[in-house]
């Protein structure tokens, strides 16, 4: 199942490039992804609030998990910028 | 920052709804409702990609060093467990355990349930979670302060499914690809690094 995601996105590409698609299509498309992203939000929200143990858990070991989270997306995050500073000097 | 409230909103607004309105009978609807919800957004990333081949030709020079990517989100996500771990007063093995999901929360859930503890995976299920939330909301900051590559950090392993259409809407085209193929190498680290880190002896 996780990659069957992918088989979708080839889907999209070949539609994609299968023509020249005018501005306007390529606005709509824009406006669809942006409606879609709201809908994936808020479902996913809902998968979460439906989750009852999930929430009881939260309140339990949220803090935890928030901790957790954040520094590891916070080291990551740094380690990109030195990344991205590297990336950079040596295309210029 | 505008961007960043609709995102925490709408996902507040569906948590609400989820715990107060959704009957139990309602969970198997919205559980299956979500991946072809994905699946459709994929299908309208694929076509900006599509639309815009010439990308694969820019991320060619990029070239090898775009491996970079997840070699430093997964030394970053490991730094960040081992602090957390001394705060807390935990077991190295454990801490780096739960950030080696990397925010695949299902699995890395599933595989310190099975390995340790009922805890220890609702702590790695949790934190993964909210690793996911975290990357919807800083992705949009994130894009419009830094280099694109940087999207990526939080993002982690869901850089592949469900963070790459907030990716492809705040980044250029080259970085679905970018994405993607981080997605897919840090999905297929999450097992293996979890159960290594969790095995090691400290």
């Amino acid at each position: 199942m996780e990659f069957t995601f992918l088989m979708f996105l080839a889907v999209g590409f070949i539609l994609g490039a299968i023509r020249k698609w005018s501005e306007k299509t390529v606005k709509i498309n824009e406006k669809l992804q942006t409606i879609g992203v709201i809908i994936l939000l808020f479902l996913m929200g809902l998968s979460i609030g439906m989750n009852k143990n999930l929430i009881y858990k939260f309140s339990e070991m949220g803090l935890k998990a928030f901790i957790f989270a954040f520094l590891s997306v916070l080291f990551s995050v740094l380690l990109l910028i030195l990344l991205s500073f590297n990336k950079r000097r040596k295309s210029e | 920052m505008k961007m960043s409230f609709t995102i925490l909103g709408t996902v507040f607004l569906g948590i609400l709804c989820g715990f107060f309105f959704v009957p139990e009978s309602g969970k198997v609807i919205v559980d299956n409702l979500t991946p072809y919800a994905l699946y459709i957004l994929m299908v309208f990333v694929g076509f900006d990609l599509g639309h815009n081949r010439h990308v694969f030709k820019s991320i060619k020079k990029l070239g090898i060093k775009i491996l970079l990517i997840p070699v430093a989100i997964v030394i970053g996500s490991l730094i960040g467990g081992y602090i957390s771990g001394i705060i807390f007063n935990m077991a190295t093995n454990e801490s780096l355990a739960i950030s080696a999901g990397l925010g695949w929360y299902s699995l890395s859930g599933i595989l310190l349930k099975e390995m340790a503890s009922a805890e220890l995976g609702a702590i790695a299920f949790l934190t993964n979670v909210v690793r996911e939330l975290i990357a919807f909301i800083s992705i949009p900051i994130l894009a419009k302060y830094f280099h694109e590559i940087v999207v990526l950090g939080p993002a982690g392993a869901t850089s592949m499914d469900t963070t790459l259409p907030i990716i492809s809407k705040y980044t250029r085209s080259e970085m679905i690809v970018i994405s993607v193929l981080n997605g897919m190498i840090l999905s297929m680290l999450v097992a293996p690094l979890v159960t290594f880190v969790y095995n090691l002896g400290v």
